[in-house]
């Protein structure tokens, strides 16, 4: 008799759960979201995060996360946030426009920037300078014509057919070209990034606060992640500067 | 160029050792909020600073609450506090005191007696409440500014250094050290809210090698705005200038656009300054006080006539001014905020018009607007005001936002003009009950306790009620762009194989024919033998003879119904059948037109079937295994 009890009650929490778990992340986001319209952006930081720290992926809730801070002068956490909504909406306009504000106010606020620090490679600006949804159909667009001209060369009179054929190459130079920076963007989502979340950072020459400063960086600064030992982090900057840092001063994307 | 004299060197380093000497009761007392003005008591429509000041250790600053301003007009707000940050050293350790300040410009409404209280500032410091205690603002005659401030952000008493002057030549009037100031007005006679641009100037005939002013000019009954200085920081810059017959160097010390807030007689009193040369020690020499004239300006009141019904002064926008309304966007989901901005530009007097309310739509919540004035003094005194307002659509639909309408005083025509916006039309798709009860009853649209929610040039956050949580993806990383990767290439692929099928196909017409015959021979067969089994006789070798001459046609290339059998024997022979099998065929159509209607057994009719089909399929498969001549052309 026990047993079936406690087998009903079980069924009864796996039914419920689900919904009671649904229930508190809509709790959370008007929370955060009310709060945030009334200017109380602690409060508005606090619920988001609450939804952050139960997993809750959606590039909606690290937008607001992201004005949120931003609102508060966190502009490190804000372009965190700004970031992890972005890889996860790349093509969101709003976004991209916030994060770019961001990123404007913390170069301003940052007073001895590094040489080059944000400077990124040419072939990361190459692979970067469209937005993906814009680099994807203009692929595409290529690829597409590439094939139909073929299509259309094997139906052609004998006389198109040379001139069909050197179209044909182009558009698959082109076409080559424009999937290169299709595959550079598809590397680059596997490099590791993190977002320096702290106004400013010492990093330091080895793994342990006692060794030498190399050098300082800034809120906001987008880093590489190279290793990890224990809680510090091996990070290099644009520039190719290398150091360690504490792991959580750095915002993993 | 010469460095700050070494005496004010030294009476900095004191002062910086006096403070840091002085910060140690200071952080030993906690945090602090005081709250004060720039004089003691101010009069009707002239501007004055209040401001907060919070001194804190190394705590953080959780919250601000800003004064209540009851009965007093506000002219600006300050986005965040100017902060400065005081270290010392000392008692074995480093502290830090931060001061925040918040610097309100406001004037008293003319017509207003007063006094007022300016109460209720108050801050969160690390848990703990710090107030501000309450002000009393007596409204009487005007005491002045007691704080002033030098030209270009220039502290009173910074020492310019003025090398580099030209050439004296004269005498100059007002001076007998050569030099005098001098402040000059655009315009002398204006209507309240035209702008005044004041200009003061420093006429010379000599080298200066000390500039500092010593009291800066007061602009009592009218509101100030600094015109931004295009010459280098710290140092003045030269013009040839001829007055009175007289060439002189001029150097503009700082300009000024002056609105009068109230018509009479309105006195700019006079700026003072001290100059002097340095000789060769540093020590300074033939030192000058200086002095302007005061500026009297005469404000006349708006006319009355031409101004449209109901509409007061305060009301009317002073200058040629447009107005517009827009939105960053038309169309957005319910739950989706949409900024609406009302911009007022234009020359004139921008940041005291009265931007139009925006009325709110039915089923739209609307948070309070955002004020922001931009100047421009490129042409003339002018620039936009803008007005942004969050506004959140919590049901589906179209709404216009009526025109909105601003009376314009044009001081040039002395006429009132009404600039009017565009309707604005807003379209809100999706579900009314996506975007429902998103706030809590404290976020009444347009309650006091709703504070701006418009962040500088920040897209506004995403309040749908509930999170959206699919991961935004693109097309990049769907099935769909790999299938369309793979489908060019495939569909290339097998149109090529399948032409070429065909072609080969096509080529070999003799296999088609072997293939098709193939076919009609089953189907023959087939029926045979389903008439075998239901003992229908005749039906089973009518369908005998007809495969034998289906199979004869496919193999001759033509029809063979209807010959006879000696001629069907002579055509066979002709193509080159063995005779031996055009025999058998033969004896096989005979048979076939005998038993049709031949009498018989049951049982033996049967087993007479039986060996027919498989003589049948025998010859048949001779039929088309026997070589054939082709057919002579006739």
């Amino acid at each position: 008799m026990k047993r079936r009890l406690s087998a009903a009650f079980a069924l009864a929490a796996a039914l419920v759960a689900p919904a009671a778990r649904a229930d508190r992340i809509d709790e959370a986001w008007a929370r955060g979201n009310d709060a945030y319209l009334r200017g109380d952006y602690d409060t508005a930081v606090a619920a988001y995060e609450e939804l952050d720290r139960d997993d809750i992926v959606s590039p909606d809730l690290f937008f607001n996360l992201g004005d949120a801070y931003f609102k508060k002068n966190a502009l490190g956490p804000a372009i965190w946030s700004f970031e992890r909504a972005a890889a996860l909406d790349p093509d969101d306009e709003d976004v991209r426009f916030n994060l770019d504000q961001a990123r404007k106010l913390a170069a301003r606020q940052a007073r001895d920037k590094i040489e080059g620090e944000d400077h990124d490679a040419l072939w990361i600006r190459a692979v970067t300078a469209l937005s993906p949804s814009t680099e994807t159909w203009v692929f595409l667009a290529l690829y597409l014509a590439f094939f139909a001209t073929l299509f259309v060369r094997r139906r052609a009179d004998e006389d198109a057919r040379p001139a069909l054929a050197a179209g044909a190459a182009i558009l698959a130079g082109v076409t080559l070209l424009a999937g290169a920076a299709l595959a550079g963007r598809a590397v680059l989502e596997r490099v590791p990034f993190g977002v320096v979340l702290p106004d400013a950072v010492a990093v330091k020459e080895g793994a342990d606060v006692n060794y030498k400063t190399g050098f300082q960086i800034h809120a906001g600064l987008k880093v590489r992640l190279l290793e990890r030992d224990q809680d510090w982090l091996r990070i290099r900057l644009a520039n190719g500067l290398e150091g360690w840092v504490r792991a959580k001063e750095i915002g993993r994307l | 160029m010469l460095s700050m004299p070494v005496r004010s060197l030294r009476l900095s380093a004191l002062a910086i050792v006096a403070g840091l000497v002085l910060a140690a009761p200071a952080r030993a007392a906690g945090p602090t909020m005081t709250i004060e003005l720039d004089r003691d008591a101010v009069a009707p429509g002239d501007a004055f600073v209040c401001e907060v000041t919070l001194t804190v250790g190394n705590e953080e600053v959780e919250s601000y609450h800003a004064p209540e301003f009851k009965g007093l007009r506000i002219l600006s707000t300050p986005q965040v506090p100017n902060r400065s940050t005081q270290m010392s050293m000392g008692g074995g350790g480093t502290f830090i005191q931060n001061s925040y300040s918040w610097r309100y410009e406001l004037t008293v409404p003319p017509g207003s007696k007063g006094p007022f209280v300016i109460a209720g500032a108050r801050a969160r410091v690390a848990g703990r409440d710090v107030k501000a205690d309450a002000l009393t603002v007596r409204v009487g005659a005007s005491a002045g500014a007691g704080r002033q401030t030098a030209p270009n952000g220039m502290p009173p008493g910074f020492p310019f250094d003025l090398l580099g002057g030209g050439r004296p030549q004269a005498e100059p009037p007002q001076s007998t050290g050569g030099s005098f100031l001098r402040a000059t007005a655009d315009k002398t006679r204006v209507y309240v809210g035209e702008p005044v641009v004041v200009t003061w100037s420093l006429y010379t005939t000599q080298r200066l090698d000390k500039f500092e002013t010593t009291t800066e000019a007061r602009t009592d009954g009218f509101w100030s705005e600094d015109v931004p200085s295009t010459a280098p920081k710290g140092r003045l810059a030269y013009t040839q200038e001829t007055l009175n017959g007289r060439v002189y160097q001029v150097a503009p010390l700082t300009q000024r656009a002056l609105f009068p807030l109230r018509d009479g007689k309105l006195t700019v009193t006079p700026m003072e300054a001290d100059v002097a040369q340095v000789d060769f020690f540093g020590s300074a020499v033939r030192a000058q006080h200086l002095k302007t004239e005061p500026l009297t300006i005469e404000v006349v009141p708006l006319p009355r006539e031409g101004r449209p019904a109901g509409v007061d002064d305060a009301s009317v926008a002073v200058g040629k001014l447009a107005l517009a309304v827009h939105a960053d966007r038309t169309t957005v989901s319910v739950g989706e905020a949409v900024t609406v901005t009302v911009e007022v530009r234009g020359t004139g007097n921008v940041r005291n018009a009265k931007t139009p309310a925006l009325p709110t739509p039915q089923g739209w919540k609307a948070y309070p607007p955002k004020e922001n004035v931009a100047l421009d003094f490129a042409n003339g005194v002018g620039g936009v005001k803008t007005s942004e307002a969050l506004l959140l659509p919590e049901k589906p639909g179209t709404v216009m936002i009526p025109a909105l309408e601003l009376v314009t005083f044009d001081p040039e025509t002395k006429r009132y003009a009404t600039s009017k916006s565009d309707p604005l039309r807003l379209d809100v798709t999706g579900d009314a009950n996506v975007g429902a009860a998103a706030h809590t009853p404290g976020a009444a649209p347009g309650g006091p306790v709703v504070e701006n929610v418009l962040g500088a040039a920040l897209r506004p956050i995403r309040a749908r009620s509930r999170l959206s949580r699919d991961v935004g993806t693109t097309f990049l990383r769907s099935r769909a762009f790999v299938w369309l990767l793979f489908l060019p290439p495939f569909a290339l692929a097998l149109t090529s194989i399948v032409e070429r099928v065909r072609g080969r196909l096509a080529a070999d017409s003799n296999r088609t024919r072997r293939r098709d015959m193939r076919r009609l021979v089953r189907k023959r067969l087939g029926a045979a033998e389903a008439h075998r089994e239901a003992g229908r006789a005749g039906d089973f070798y009518i369908e005998i003879d007809r495969v034998l001459r289906d199979v004869l046609a496919a193999r001759l290339g033509h029809g063979v119904t209807g010959l006879r059998r000696d001629e069907l024997q002579q055509v066979l022979a002709t193509r080159g059948l063995p005779a031996e099998l055009t025999s058998r065929v033969l004896a096989e159509l005979e048979a076939c037109d005998q038993a049709r209607f031949a009498p018989g057994g049951a049982t033996e009719a049967a087993a007479a079937m039986a060996a027919a089909l498989e003589r049948a399929d025998e010859l048949i498969g001779a039929v088309e295994k026997a070589p054939l001549r082709e057919e002579a052309s006739s």
